[in-house]
């Protein structure tokens, strides 16, 4: 990469905002590192990604030392380990082998080598005898628990108590060479037992955060604390008594302070916990008696002798009060005295309603008498009573006579304009009259003149019918001045009541009532003559001949024939005279009318056992659905597109099937 | 200072100095600027692989010097 592609892209980069590449040519530029390296060259300091990646590599070096230090440390042992199984076989090795030559005695004969052989025999036993001795030397001397002093024991001093008794401890595996200094001892079972806990308490997963917890914050992250520090050993060291020493320690120490793990919590508390009574102690409360107040100096003109009377007044208070009476005489004094009095009203609690009450008759005369008539001559000043009738002549105009003036009769408004719809109706007809005699007739007979006036008046006429407006609602204002008959006109017009002026319907109805009554002729006549036949059978005495059964018999026949006679006279009746109207009213189950179609669909599904498919159900549904909803739309709907008057043709297009727009 | 090829296999190929600890959407505002095109129309991908994330930074993905990226232009909306 060369400098000058380094430098355009530095270019782009900082438009960018991003930081600009190091350009070759320069080199890196590094601060001094005096004072301005605050952050320390520390491995601890993390701030940038590459100081972090340097941190991740110092520790990837370190893990990388410690794991060949092991290897070397290893190797070290093995080689150890191995001179010295070595020297172990070698040492059988020592001394004068059979075939060395033998340096002190060179050559032996037989007899000196026999004579050696007792010495030699005898040094044998003799090193024999002091390896037993040692070894019995050895397993005399006592192991006691003064040899125990110094070692530890690897668990905590609670964990032996009494309740566990005598238990058996063995040495600790230990590298040797290493940190190893003491022997420790612990107990399988206690181990055993620690490390299954220790599996347990790993295994639960026991969240990091407790927020119940009540103790004192530990310090941050203080979970890794043991990776951290290495695992704390909870140890104690044996001297040669029963003792530990650390215990000795602490009795040293303490002189009897025990220091307990718990908190410390004085039960004088829970006494100051009391509720505070909401009374107010009554000794507290301190009672003032009131102070005589001094008088207020009042500023009277009449007043000289202010001073003087206030002693005397409360004493002389009753006399005063007959003075009070007088309404209007003592005037002057009882005002004095009156004001006099305001000033004494809280002090004399005696008197205290007795001169309200005094004060205030005094007011109330002070103010003018109204009574009911002083009441009425009052109003009548103040309210201008205006008893003037207006003139007949002139005209007034206020509210009343322009909302009578907006009232009209509503035929005079629709009259205006009912004026002028059937003149065009009347002008079409004569037009359309012309059009189909021109249509059919003029050709033939008339000349082209006339041809021509024909036409000129079908203009003439079509251009009033130009008026008729686009919508066709003036036919509807016109229903409304006019009787039933006008609007049923209007009906047909439109379509919406069958078209045909026939007189079917009541031809039909004529007919089948004269049916009904020619039948009704028939069988009356019949039974007149029935029961004529019997009388005269009564009259001339047939019955009587007969027996019981002759005569049961011979009215069944009779009756027999009877009826059939009837019944074939109704018969004939009905051949000739009956037109019934036949209507074939098919329902469905939603109480719809069903057309042939959908009849026959219905009846061939009963028929086969069998119905339509879900789509083809789906389809009626949905038409059903479709069906309600457009009843129910109704004409009120003014705002949304489909409803009320808006495209009402279509709609009644639709009803009755008729495509096509109707032209007005 | 790392060089990142930038291949389109449709006849684009870029060669592009930047940084490893860029983050992904600056490296793509630098290689629409050298195409010539917008940032947003461009995808960043290792061959077969899913295509890089903005938020992150080209040392993330472990683009280090000499790595080929494919480009795709105009994939997405």
């Amino acid at each position: 990469m060369d400098a000058a592609a380094i430098e355009q892209m530095n270019k782009v980069r900082v438009s960018l905002g991003m930081a600009p590449l190091p350009v070759p040519g320069a080199g890196p530029q590094f601060k001094t590192n005096d004072e301005s390296d605050s952050a320390g060259s520390e491995s601890d300091d993390f701030s940038t990604l590459d100081k972090r990646q340097a941190a991740a590599d110092d520790n990837w070096q370190k893990l990388e030392n410690e794991r060949q230090e092991k290897l070397d440390r290893q190797r070290r042992k093995d080689a150890a380990k191995k001179a010295r199984d070595a020297a172990q076989r070698f040492t059988k090795l020592e001394g004068k082998g059979l075939g060395d030559a033998d340096e002190d005695a060179g050559e032996l004969d037989t007899r000196s080598w026999l004579l050696q052989q007792k010495k030699r025999q005898k040094k044998i036993d003799k090193a024999r005898k002091m390896a037993e001795e040692l070894a019995a030397r050895e397993q005399q001397a006592e192991y006691t628990s003064k040899d125990l002093a110094g070692v530890k024991v690897g668990h905590e001093m609670q964990e032996f108590d009494d309740a566990t008794g005598e238990q058996i401890l063995t040495l600790k595996d230990a590298e040797i060479g290493e940190d190893s200094g003491d022997d420790e001892l612990e107990n399988a079972d206690l181990r055993a037992k620690e490390k299954l806990e220790e599996r347990l308490r790993v295994k639960k997963k026991r969240p990091d955060y407790d927020p119940t917890e009540q103790n004192e914050p530990q310090g941050l992250l203080s979970k890794y604390d043991e990776e951290i520090e290495g695992k704390q050993q909870k140890r104690f060291t044996l001297d040669g008594t029963g003792n530990t020493v650390e215990a000795l320690r602490r009795t040293l120490d303490n002189d009897g302070q025990v220091k307990s793990k718990g908190v410390k919590i004085s039960l004088d508390m829970f006494k100051d916990d009391a509720p505070v009574s909401d009374y107010v102690d009554p000794s507290t409360i301190k009672v003032k008696k009131p102070k005589k107040k001094k008088e207020k100096k009042t500023r009277q003109k009449t007043d000289d002798d202010d001073d003087i009377i206030p002693p005397v007044e409360p004493a002389t208070a009753g006399t005063q009060e007959a003075d009070h009476m007088d309404v209007d005489g003592a005037q002057q004094p009882g005002a004095m005295s009156n004001n006099k009095k305001r000033a004494f009203d809280f002090e004399d609690d005696d008197d205290l309603q007795a001169r309200l009450a005094e004060q205030r008759r005094s007011a109330l005369k002070k103010r003018k008498k109204l009574d009911a008539a002083e009441l009425a001559r009052q109003m009548r000043e103040e309210m201008p009573v205006d008893e003037e009738e207006p003139e007949d002549g002139g005209m007034t105009i206020d509210e009343t006579t322009e909302f009578v003036a907006n009232l009209k009769k509503p035929e005079a408004a629709p009259d205006a304009r009912r004026s002028r719809t059937p003149q065009p109706a009347t002008a079409d007809s004569p037009g359309d009259l012309d059009e189909d005699e021109d249509g059919d007739t003029t050709m033939a007979t008339s000349s082209y003149a006339e041809f021509e006036d024909a036409r000129d008046r079908r203009r003439e006429n079509a251009t009033p019918a130009e008026e008729v407006t686009a919508t066709g609602l003036e036919d509807e204002d016109m229903m409304s001045g006019q009787g039933i008959g006008a609007s049923v006109a209007l009906l047909r017009k439109r379509g919406v009541l069958s078209n045909t002026f026939d007189d079917t319907l009541s031809k039909q109805e004529r007919q089948r009532a004269e049916f009904l009554a020619t039948k009704q002729h028939l069988i009356d006549d019949f039974d007149r003559k029935a029961r004529l036949q019997r009388e005269d059978e009564r009259r001339k005495g047939t019955w009587d001949k007969m027996s019981t059964r002759d005569r049961e018999h011979y009215a069944m026949q009779q009756n027999e024939a009877r009826e059939r006679y009837l019944n074939q006279l109704l018969d004939e009746e009905f051949k000739k005279n009956y037109k019934p109207t036949v209507e074939l009213r098919y329902n469905d189950e939603f109480g719809r009318a069903m057309s042939a179609k959908e009849a026959f669909k219905h009846m061939s599904h009963m028929f086969h056992g069998k119905g339509s498919g879900k789509q083809k159900t789906e389809k009626r549904l949905k038409k059903i659905e479709d069906e309600k909803k457009e009843l129910g739309k109704g004409v009120l709907n003014v705002r949304s597109e489909e409803g009320g008057m808006m495209n009402v043709q279509g709609r009644e297009g639709k009803k009755q099937k008729q495509a096509g727009v109707r032209l007005q | 200072m790392i060089i990142v090829n930038i291949n389109d296999r449709l006849g684009t190929k870029a060669a592009i100095p930047c940084l490893a600890s860029d983050s992904i959407k600056a490296f793509k505002a630098v290689v629409a600027a050298h195409i010539g095109r917008q940032p947003h129309e461009i995808m960043l991908k290792r061959q077969g692989e899913r295509p890089f994330k903005d938020q992150l930074t080209l040392q993330d993905y472990g683009v280090s010097n000499g790595v080929q990226l494919d480009l795709e232009l105009d994939t997405g909306d």
